[in-house]
């Protein structure tokens, strides 16, 4: 699977892998039991410092998306270990309001923003294709 | 003899110098990075072909040169080394300016043309890159510690036999040409030299797998293969060179001890093979690289580009970036993998062994 990361955007680069990642497990281009490359492999695969990574895979690992073990590395959760709890929809709808708002303001209707969600949704349940 | 071995390292040397723009990557032109939507610019194309050219005809009107002044003017040995050597260094110096002139020119096109001013720079990366890597583990680079650590113990037990007379350096002929009296030091002086080498190479291997497997964004599966398979080549030739350097420097120990080994020029093959295999691996491993090269048919349509890093690649050819975890990577213009020089790491890999080495030479030699 791969990522990209633009060094110079304004999203911070750790934010930038942990996106690419749970888009690419959301895509199913990564299962669950996958291991992710180490924390010093991937940094030095992307040219970036090792606590860099280490807050993206911290991010993962609070979200409930992985599971960090000291010896076999960050391990990707299986859909029963990760399974949804209402505190994780909170945070979801929390994450969505803004997002929402900002439609609103601009004069989106509720079914436009329905129809994005399904569009979004059904992107990504199409596998990518080859790059 | 030694004009026929120095015409051989000549050759090569040159063979690579008039190759190397069509070896390394072609989003690289002379040190400079060229965004792939610009790659086939007619320009640069003639660039390339000039500086293969000039190079080339110049290298061999050296060689001539070399050649008949060798027979004709170099009586003393010490005279023959110089020619030789300055040929040598001539011929780097030609290919090195053409060099320095064509990187300016590169620059400078891609100023005015503003080439990828207006295009996303982006890094791809393969997590599942690193589980395909195929480089030698370590053990590989381990075992000839054992060879050193039981010919230091030999060395010690057979102390009494060796001569009061050490041989310390060989000629390019195979000959001892000079000798140090025996002590305990000088005797294993050798191996420690042998043991510092084998670490190097060790550290550079492991320097090597830790360093980044970059890939084009724009061809991201086609410059994977590329990399994953230089790393694996790279591995393999630097295992050959420290079983290589073993076996010479056991055998030369060995001839310390055994001095009737030496008899007439015995050593001589050892040293003739040992220099083919280096230059072998070498060619191999640049015929490797132009074949797993991505090729461009034409200019790229993308909207994003790799990061131009350009601004930490001194002249572009020295690599200096505080940012970058890399100790190792390949080089802009030449064959091979060069050291990042921001990098403390690289410093522990490279130069403390050598300066250990230097050490030893020093006292011992």
């Amino acid at each position: 699977m791969f990522i990209q990361i633009e060094p110079q955007s304004d999203i911070p680069i750790y934010e930038q892998v942990t996106r690419q990642i749970i888009e690419g497990i959301a895509r199913g281009e990564m299962k669950p039991g996958d291991t992710l490359p180490s924390v010093r492999n991937l940094a030095a695969d992307l040219g970036v410092n090792m606590h860099t990574v280490n807050k993206s895979y911290h991010e993962l690992e609070e979200k409930g998306i992985i599971t960090i073990r000291a010896k076999s590395g960050a391990i990707i959760r299986s859909t029963e270990e990760r399974a949804l709890t209402p505190e994780q929809l909170q945070q979801i709808e929390k994450n969505l309001k803004p997002v929402v708002a900002e439609g609103m303001v601009l004069g989106a209707t509720a079914e436009q923003i329905e129809y994005m969600m399904k569009k979004v949704f059904a992107d990504l349940q199409i596998p990518a294709e080859g790059v | 003899m030694l004009l026929a071995i120095f015409s051989t390292i000549y050759i090569i040397t040159l063979a690579l110098q008039v190759f190397v723009p069509f070896i390394v990557r072609e989003t690289i032109v002379f040190g400079v990075t060229v965004p792939e939507q610009n790659v086939k610019h007619p320009a640069l194309r003639t660039m390339k072909k000039h500086y293969a050219q000039i190079v080339g005809i110049s290298g061999v009107m050296l060689l001539m040169m070399m050649i008949v002044s060798y027979y004709y003017f170099a009586q003393s040995e010490f005279m023959q080394s110089i020619l030789l050597l300055g040929c040598l260094f001539a011929m780097l110096a030609v290919s090195m300016t053409l060099y320095w002139i064509n990187h300016q020119k590169v620059l400078k096109l891609k100023k005015e043309e503003q080439w990828g001013l207006n295009i996303k720079q982006v890094r791809a990366v393969d997590l599942t890159a690193r589980s395909r890597d195929e480089m030698l583990p370590w053990p590989f680079y381990v075992i000839p510690f054992g060879v050193t650590v039981f010919l230091i113990i030999f060395t010690v037990r057979h102390y009494d036999q060796i001569p009061v007379h050490i041989a310390v350096h060989w000629g390019p002929s195979g000959e001892a040409d000079s000798w140090r009296s025996k002590t305990y030091f000088t005797a294993v002086s050798l191996p420690l030299v042998m043991l510092m080498m084998q670490c190097m190479m060790w550290g550079i291997v492991d320097s090597i797998k830790r360093s980044a497997i970059k890939l084009a964004v724009n061809r991201k599966e086609e410059s994977l293969e590329d990399q994953l398979k230089s790393r694996k080549y790279m591995s393999w030739s630097i295992m050959l060179l420290s079983y290589a350097f073993t076996i010479l420097f056991t055998v030369l120990q060995l001839s310390n001890i055994y001095p009737s080994m030496t008899t007439g020029n015995s050593l001589l093959p050892v040293f003739i093979l040992f220099l083919l295999l280096v230059l072998g691996s070498v060619l191999v491993y640049a015929w490797k690289k132009r074949k797993l090269r991505v090729n461009y048919g034409d200019n790229v349509v993308s909207e994003v580009m790799d990061v131009d890093e350009d601004r930490y690649w001194k002249g572009g050819l020295i690599y200096v970036n505080r940012q970058d975890p890399s100790v190792f990577v390949e080089k802009r213009f030449g064959v091979g993998w060069t050291m990042n020089f921001a990098n403390p790491r690289g410093y522990i890999v490279i130069v403390l062994p050598l300066l250990i080495l230097l050490l030893i030479s020093f006292f011992s030699l």
